[in-house]
């Protein structure tokens, strides 16, 4: 064998595997893209309740909640018409999830709850009249302050607040590094190779390989059916849950999609540069 | 992801048992467990045991299936496994295991139900831990806990005393700061249970 | 272009070939194989940690509820056998054993005016349509302790009016049951002694939030006990 042509396959090894780790590269950076732009980010979250309906839906299950609490605590349904609404709901779970994901500790703020609820207890009682002790009542108003913040939290939140933080943190930097190393790995492929058609062969290699991974992950979670098949107790989590699937599953097809019409793109490019390289043979 | 043939067969079963009728009756392979479940567990040198109600509960849910000896046999291997998980946390009772601790015995209570499309579930409102099976059908609902020999109450970690969650007061357990945890072998029982019934059913 | 060392270097003219596929493919490949075993080795202990459980069971947020009761005619015949004790016993696989939050019953206490359906299980739903037995207890002719609860402003509120000798009727699908009250007692919800449940007879304990009307949580219960006065034991093994 010729020394050209070892030199040929060693420099064709070396530049499969460059082009290897960009396409690994570049699919990480669309996982932490994803994660940012989904699953860490505040506004993503908000958006998301806005979409699923979640404070209406969640506004209903404390009602029924409370509505239980009262049957056996002597309050008919009807009082807790103006003890639960949502726009209240609204604005604590807001709260809530600013506490969070500004790193202090995911503490609820029932204090408003409590009071309205103090309030009307105590004009119901004035107005049927109806016997009530006072140590029975606040431990009535203490249950049903439990049952109001226990149905705020997100459980979630809770066990995964490590990871998420860690996360947010983490990812962009993750980011950068990647896309920097990117970019060196696309200047070696260019300035290594004498012809530069063959610099884009690589490129195309790369952004193929993303687009066929990302397009496994895309079918995978579209079969999977999201999370349709997720078990939690709250129904408006469960919404919130199926929406959040529904949007990863077309945020992926979409960068499924980009990476397919980016390799379209690299291809032809290398093979408009080669046939211009054999035209002037 | 399941097979697609697991999937109908899910929803036939969904669809069968909407209404659950099953035959009374408990049977010797049954049996078995239920005497297992009531021996003692050995915490920190005091004999404590899983509560009438818990044992209660899994011949309730026995009383709708039919358990071969096989079944019983696994189960019962379950369940040893489970005290000796207990009974290595070095805790007197469920609630003063670590938080690694109740996360690792959670976790197994999940693995333990996955081969069945089982659910675990915890409520944080009212404390208690719900174990479903594949066509969501409640197999046992409890605060865990254990207690000692001569029965009576149990303390918290919040050093409030539970029943269990015998007693409600709306449905939901009279316990609103209980801890969350599983008592690994009962519940892995219950769980072992519904698997070996699910699997007899499909 | 084309020589070297007198080697006829040989180029290929055609644009594309398999390794324009096969490639990408291998690629994807090693991807998928990588960001799996990071995937699993971190995101594992995250899952469980979570609590997330996924089930392709039907998702049931309904208030709705399964009832098998079909009552039984006073002076219909029911399948027996003779039991172990030499009295005639249900036939064990004649009886349909209700599932959790099936309704499978009435229990009716005239003359308290309480009537209303009998639930297995006692959670909300239950509790909201009538009153629901214990799960961790038993159902009537099992000879063991039945456990019953009501909210005490809907179905149970009559038994404000409960008094010792009263009786009580519970009807299933596998028969109807007699019992007469023995006595009534106040105690704490987290009183362990109110109620046996590892009894080996059969009894039969009611109880609602005391006191009745009044405003308020309260920690306290009224207990009902009643003991069995007429109808067939189910076959036990």
């Amino acid at each position: 064998m010729s020394n050209k042509s070892v030199k040929k396959k060693v420099r064709n090894v070396v530049f499969s595997v460059l082009s290897f780790v960009l396409a690994l590269f570049l699919f990480m950076n669309m996982i932490c893209v994803f994660t940012i732009a989904y699953a860490v980010n505040e506004n993503a979250w908000i958006d998301l309740m806005n979409a699923s309906n979640y404070y209406a839906d969640k506004t209903e299950e404390i009602k029924n909640k409370l509505i239980v609490l009262g049957n056996a605590g002597g309050l008919k349904p009807e009082f807790f018409e103006n003890v639960v609404d949502s726009i209240q709901v609204t604005n604590d779970t807001r709260a809530y999830m600013d506490a969070y994901f500004h790193g202090n500790d995911d503490v609820i703020d029932h204090t408003a709850f409590r009071q309205n609820f103090k309030s009307e207890l105590e004009r119901y009682i004035k107005e049927n009249n109806a016997k009530a002790d006072d140590t029975n009542v606040e431990y009535l108003v203490d249950t049903a302050e439990n049952i109001y913040s226990g149905s705020l939290e997100i459980p979630l939140f809770k066990s995964l607040s490590d990871y998420f933080k860690s996360v947010g943190r983490i990812a962009p930097i993750i980011i950068t590094v990647l896309s920097l190393l990117s970019l060196v790995i696309v200047l070696i492929l260019l300035f290594g190779n004498k012809w530069k058609h063959r610099a884009f062969k690589y490129y195309y290699f790369a952004c193929a390989g993303t687009f066929l991974s990302l397009f496994a992950v895309a079918v995978f979670i579209t079969v999977a059916g999201g999370f349709q098949n997720i078990v939690l107790e709250s129904r408006a989590l469960y919404n919130m849950a199926v929406s959040f699937g529904t949007s990863a599953i077309i945020a992926f097809w979409a960068f499924t999609a980009f990476f397919l019409i980016v390799s379209f793109t690299l291809y032809f490019v290398y093979a408009n540069k080669r046939k211009k390289v054999f035209a002037t043979d | 992801m399941k097979k697609i043939s697991a999937i109908i067969v899910a929803l036939l079963i969904v669809a069968i048992s909407a209404v659950t009728a099953f035959a009374a009756g408990i049977n010797d392979n049954e049996q078995k467990v239920l005497d297992e479940l009531k021996t003692s567990v050995e915490m920190q040198g005091v004999e404590m045991n899983w509560p009438a109600a818990y044992v209660n509960q899994a011949e309730n849910y026995f009383n709708t299936i039919d358990m071969t000896s096989d079944q019983a046999e696994q189960i019962i291997a379950v369940i040893r496994s489970g005290k000796t998980q207990l009974e290595s946390t070095g805790a007197k009772n469920i609630a003063e295991c670590t938080a690694e601790q109740k996360k690792e015995l959670m976790s197994s209570l999940t693995k333990v139900m996955e081969p069945v499309n089982g659910t675990a579930s915890f409520d944080n409102v009212s404390g208690e831990v719900a174990l479903k099976s594949e066509s969501g059908e409640v197999i046992f609902k409890a605060v865990p806990t254990l207690v000692a020999k001569d029965g009576g109450k149990s303390v918290d970690v919040n050093g409030k005393t539970t029943d269990g969650g015998v007693i409600k007061i709306t449905g939901a357990s009279a316990d609103m700061l209980s801890f969350i945890l599983i008592g690994a072998a009962a519940v892995s029982v219950i769980a072992g249970g519904v698997f070996f019934a699910v699997r007899k059913r499909i | 272009m084309s020589e070297h060392n007198g080697h006829r270097h040989k180029y290929n003219k055609k644009l594309g070939g398999k390794s324009f596929l096969i490639l990408p493919i291998i690629f994807c490949f090693g991807i998928l194989l990588i960001m799996f075993a990071a995937v699993s080795a971190t995101l594992g202990p995250v899952g469980s940690a979570a609590g997330i459980v996924f089930s392709d069971a039907e998702k049931n947020y309904s208030t709705e509820y399964n009832n098998i009761f079909v009552p039984v005619k006073e002076d219909e015949s029911v399948d027996t056998v003779t039991g172990k004790d030499g009295k005639p016993a249900i036939k064990a696989d004649t009886v349909v054993y209700p599932g959790y939050g099936v309704r499978f019953g009435e229990i009716s206490i005239p003359d308290c005016k309480v009537k209303c359906p009998l639930f297995m299980g006692d959670d909300d739903i239950s509790l909201k349509n009538g009153a629901g037995v214990y799960y961790g207890s038993f159902i009537p002719g099992y000879g063991g302790t039945i456990l019953i609860a009501g909210h005490n402003n809907t179905f149970f509120n009559g038994l404000k009016n409960a008094k010792a000798g009263q009786e009580i009727t519970i009807r299933t699908s596998y028969g109807n049951y007699k019992y007469k009250i023995s006595k009534t007692e106040i105690k704490d919800s987290l009183d362990t002694s109110a109620y046996d449940l590892s009894a080996d007879y059969e009894n039969l304990v009611l109880y609602t939030c005391y006191p009745f009307d009044e405003v308020g949580l309260t920690s306290k219960r009224l207990f009902v006990y009643a003991d069995l006065t007429d109808g067939i034991q189910i076959e036990k093994n």
